[in-house]
Formats: C-alpha cells, structure tokens, sequence
C-alpha cells in the first residue's frame, strides 16, 4: 500500500458519532466496531455488516453470516 | 401479530436506484421541490439539532441544498442514509451509511431530527417506520418526511388502466397505490407522535408525450416496484392507445400533456414533557358561557 493509500484509507474513518448512534438493524442491539476488518458486528444476530470505504453497509443481505451467540 | 401485507418489493427498488444513479440528476425537478419543502418547514423551527439523519438521501440533495443556508446552522451533524450503495457514493457528506428505511438501524433517543424526502411511498408497513423513527428520536426531536400523495398520476393511472383493459380485456396495476393526506394526520397521532403536521403541494408537470413522462419515472428509479406488478409489459399498442387517452383529456393549448404530482410533507414531535398539550377535560377554570358572553341553556 502506498502512503497516499494509506492517507486515503484514514481520511474515510467512519465518524464516532454515527458509530455510537448504530446499533444491529435486525435485534437493535449494540454493534461492535472491528477496525481491522472494518466490519460492524452483531454477535447476537450473528451478522457483520461490511464498511467500505468509511461507509458502513446496514443491510442484512450484505452482512457476513456466522453463527450467533446465545443472548 | 400478523405482519401488514407486503406491497413493494424493496430489493427491486434498491436495483432500480443503483440503476437509476448514472442519471439521476437528469429528472430531479420533484425531488427538488420536495427537498425545498422539508426546508421551508425547517427553516420555521427555531432550534438546533444536535444529530441529524436523511433517512431516504438518494444522491444527498438535502445535504447539498441546505449548505450555507441558515438550515445548516441548525444541523450539528447529519447523517445520509440510503437504500442504494450507487446513490450513496454520489452524496457529499462525511457521515453516510446504506440500510433499508423499513430496518432503521439507530438506538432509542440517538438523533435528534429525522428527514425523509420522498421516501415514504415505497415503504410496505408506514406504521411500522413511523414507530421506528419515533423510537430513534430524541425527547423534543422532530421527523419531517414526504411522499407522493393519492392526487399523483391520476391521469396516467387512468389512461394506463383503460388502454390495458381495451387491448387486453383486463389491467393490472401499473402505478402504486398512494396515501391521502388526511389519514397521515392520523397515522402520525397514532405512532405517538406529537403536534402533526400534514401539508401538501399539488406539482403540475408539463411534458410534450406520455412516454417522456414515463423514461423520466424511470430516472428518478420511481417504475414500478409492486410486489403484484404484471408479469407482462405493456406493449406498443396499449402505450399508443393510453398516449391518445393522455392527450384527449389532459392536453394543453400548446398541445403538450400535464402530469400532477402531490407531495404530501408530515411532520411530528417525539412527547417531551416541556411541549404544549391540551388540557385535561373539566379542568377549565371559566365557563365557555362567561367567556362567549351568553347564556348558558339546556342541551
């Protein structure tokens, strides 16, 4: 990665305000934020929902499927 | 609980809007209007709000049209939502997410304004999104939202319904049923929302054919969407025979036909306890008689 890649990939930092006002669209509960995969996730649910490009994608049929924990 | 029947089919609107972004800009002249309309209601409310969220940004108009005007001033921070992750790329602002208007992903009191330009009349359960935006809300926060109302396209509802049973023998729904105006009033009271407000602007449309009409539907990503649309298009001959219906009935003296629009804009408040409210039956403290200077009789 380049350093403009690098800068370019910082500068699309998802905003911590939106961060703390998402939550799970499917159980509306909390999210975790993973920053290395830039995902959001919903242990609950058992989805996580991709961020690209700084833009969190809140959209069941895009989330990556696992198996969720037990409430 | 049974689940209110499905009308729209929002994948399908997801890929008409992705489809729809390259050109969007092109017929933006109601979505505009719309946009002008949630800005004039806002420009009348004398307060700041803290989160602000476009529940329904499609290529962040909003955004772009309160820049530097004294509405921006009174947005700390706004949110764009939207369906379509093309649409999204378009808006101009720093804070965007995709989701689906029917599954709000926001926590209970996480923003204090919701807007909606335009959104409303592709949503299966109203009701259900009203609550969830309720919830969304702050106490005091406020939702202004709008949709095309019943008075949209009844002239090509029509000429589209008789040219299809003339040719076919039989019609199915082309153009999606709308709200009225006064059953939102109701709607909003009935989600919890307090002090509603419902207006509406009737937008007469000038266009030299039906079918420029129609393409310019289709670049606003508003064809059809109904779950129950006809499985067969409508062919040459029943677009020649509702184009002659269309300009029959609706043509101008310059011979170009009008289309009407109606853009219904609600409004409402999550209860906060400083709000007015009505008082409590009995608790007058002068009689309605004293006040009207009359004598009280017997009903």
């Amino acid at each position: 990665m380049t350093d403009i890649e690098t800068y370019a990939k910082n500068e699309l930092e998802i905003d911590p305000r939106l961060l703390e006002a998402l939550v799970c669209p499917v159980t509306r509960r909390p999210l975790t934020y993973d920053k290395v995969a830039q995902e959001l996730i919903s242990p609950t649910a058992g989805l996580a929902f991709p961020i690209r490009s700084g833009v969190p994608i809140m959209l069941v049929d895009q989330a990556r499927k696992f198996e969720p924990l037990k409430a | 609980m049974s689940l209110p029947p499905r009308l729209f089919d929002r994948s399908l609107l997801a890929h008409r809007l992705d489809r729809a972004a390259g050109g969007f800009t092109q017929a933006h002249f109601l979505r505009e209007r719309a946009v002008e309309d949630l800005i004039e209601t806002l420009s009348a409310i004398n307060r700041q709000f803290d989160v602000a969220l476009d529940m329904a940004a499609r290529d962040g108009a909003f955004g772009r049209a309160i820049a530097g005007t004294p509405v921006a001033d009174k947005i700390d921070m706004l949110i764009e939502g939207e369906l379509s992750e093309r649409l999204s790329a378009q808006q101009s602002g720093s804070a965007r997410l995709v989701m689906d208007e029917e599954a709000l992903p926001f926590g209970d009191d996480s923003l204090n304004l919701v807007v909606n330009a335009l959104g409303l009349h592709t949503v299966n359960d109203l009701p259900g999104v009203l609550v969830q935006v309720r919830r969304a809300l702050k106490p005091d926060g406020l939702f202004i939202g709008s949709l095309f109302g019943g008075e949209t396209l009844t002239e090509l509802r029509a000429c589209l319904m008789e040219a299809e049973l003339e040719v076919r023998g039989g019609y199915g729904p082309r153009i999606a049923p709308f709200a009225e105006s006064p059953d939102l009033i109701d709607l909003l009271k009935r989600t919890g929302f307090s002090m509603p407000v419902v207006d509406s602007d009737r937008v007469s449309v000038s266009y030299e054919h039906p079918l420029r009409l129609m393409a310019d539907l289709r670049l606003m990503g508003e064809s059809n969407i109904l779950l129950k649309r006809p499985r067969k298009g409508l062919n040459r001959a029943i677009l020649e025979k509702a184009s002659a219906l269309y300009f029959g009935r609706h043509a101008d003296a310059e011979g170009r036909i009008t289309a009407t629009f109606e853009i219904i804009t609600l409004s409402g408040w999550k209860a906060h306890d400083s709000q007015q409210k009505p008082l409590r039956p009995g608790s007058a403290k002068m009689r309605l008689a004293d006040a009207l200077g009359v004598k009280e009789g017997k009903l």
